[in-house]
């Protein structure tokens, strides 16, 4: 018999933190004994105090607690999942995630085992993405891309903004040279 | 007067925040979408004073137009997750929308028309 799982949650957006702790408040096993915005280490009693927390993309990039994570992110970070931390037990999906999935992804890293959304690995996105990036690497122009793929130019820029957006990269070369790096293409 | 709201279709997480923000500010949530009836069989079914769509899907600009001009005593909002915005189709305003942040407060306010 499992013992109440503590849960913290940290979730910038007030609307799906709610959602978040209304779901798991649902779960008998699962108590959500703190929530906000952001990690803050001072702010919270002992580190301890939680087993799992569930955080978003923007807490993963700040300062971590040392638990158990599970992170609900959008389709766009989804694609880099394999460059995040240790702790990290399962990347959701924000768009897609079912309440059951988000309970059970908590529960599983609990226990120590890590969960991954078997749909949300081969979205359109990251193929999209990675497409692209291969072909920019290969020296292609947004109108050779745009011809091989069959998208319109608006969409590549579109998609070469979503993808330097996520790696901060200022140029597209440096978008580039970053996917190298993290040995995504 | 309770402001009764129907929420259409959300990611589900996303949807559980919306439907714990707005109970908790006194608003009836009407029952769940059932998939098989659009949102236009729900609007007639249930008489909401208030429906929420999900702005990240394409074409609900168009959609909640269409529904602002056909229940013009309905209040559509538009809320996308992924800006955090919301589009808000007032009541006998034939259509006519305002783009605004979204944030709880926003929300609740344009929700209960004030």
């Amino acid at each position: 018999m499992m013992g109440p799982i503590r849960v913290a949650v940290f979730e910038g957006d007030e609307i799906f933190r709610r959602g978040v702790v209304s779901c798991l408040d649902e779960d008998p096993v699962l108590e959500v004994v703190h929530q906000g915005a952001a990690y803050d280490e001072g702010s919270i009693d002992a580190p301890s105090s939680f087993d799992v927390a569930v955080v978003s993309a923007a807490v993963l990039e700040a300062a971590l607690p040392t638990c158990p994570l599970v992170a609900c992110v959008s389709d766009s970070v989804l694609a880099w999942a394999p460059a995040v931390g240790q702790n990290v037990y399962a990347i959701l999906s924000r768009r897609t995630l079912a309440a059951e999935q988000l309970v059970s992804a908590v529960r599983a890293a609990a226990v120590g085992l890590r969960t991954m959304d078997s749909q949300a690995m081969t979205s359109d996105f990251d193929r999209r993405s990675l497409q692209v990036l291969r072909m920019l690497a290969d020296g292609a122009a947004i109108r050779e891309i745009s011809s091989s793929l069959g998208w319109s130019e608006r969409a590549i820029k579109g998609v070469i903004a979503d993808i330097q957006r996520e790696f901060q990269a200022r140029s597209r070369t440096q978008a580039v040279v970053e996917a190298l790096r993290r040995q995504l293409i | 007067m309770v402001t009764r709201v129907l929420i259409g279709e959300f990611g589900a997480i996303f949807r559980a925040g919306l439907a714990d923000l707005l109970a908790e500010a006194g608003c009836d949530i009407l029952p769940a979408a059932d998939a098989s009836g659009g949102i236009l069989e729900q609007l007639v079914d249930s008489q909401p004073d208030v429906v929420l769509l999900d702005l990240d899907s394409p074409g609900t600009e168009e959609v909640s137009r269409a529904l602002s001009s056909i229940f013009p005593a309905v209040t559509v909002i538009a809320c996308s997750s992924a800006a955090l915005q919301m589009r808000v189709y007032p009541p006998f305003h034939g259509g006519e929308s305002y783009l605004s942040q979204l944030s709880p407060d926003r929300l609740v306010r344009a929700s209960a028309g004030t």
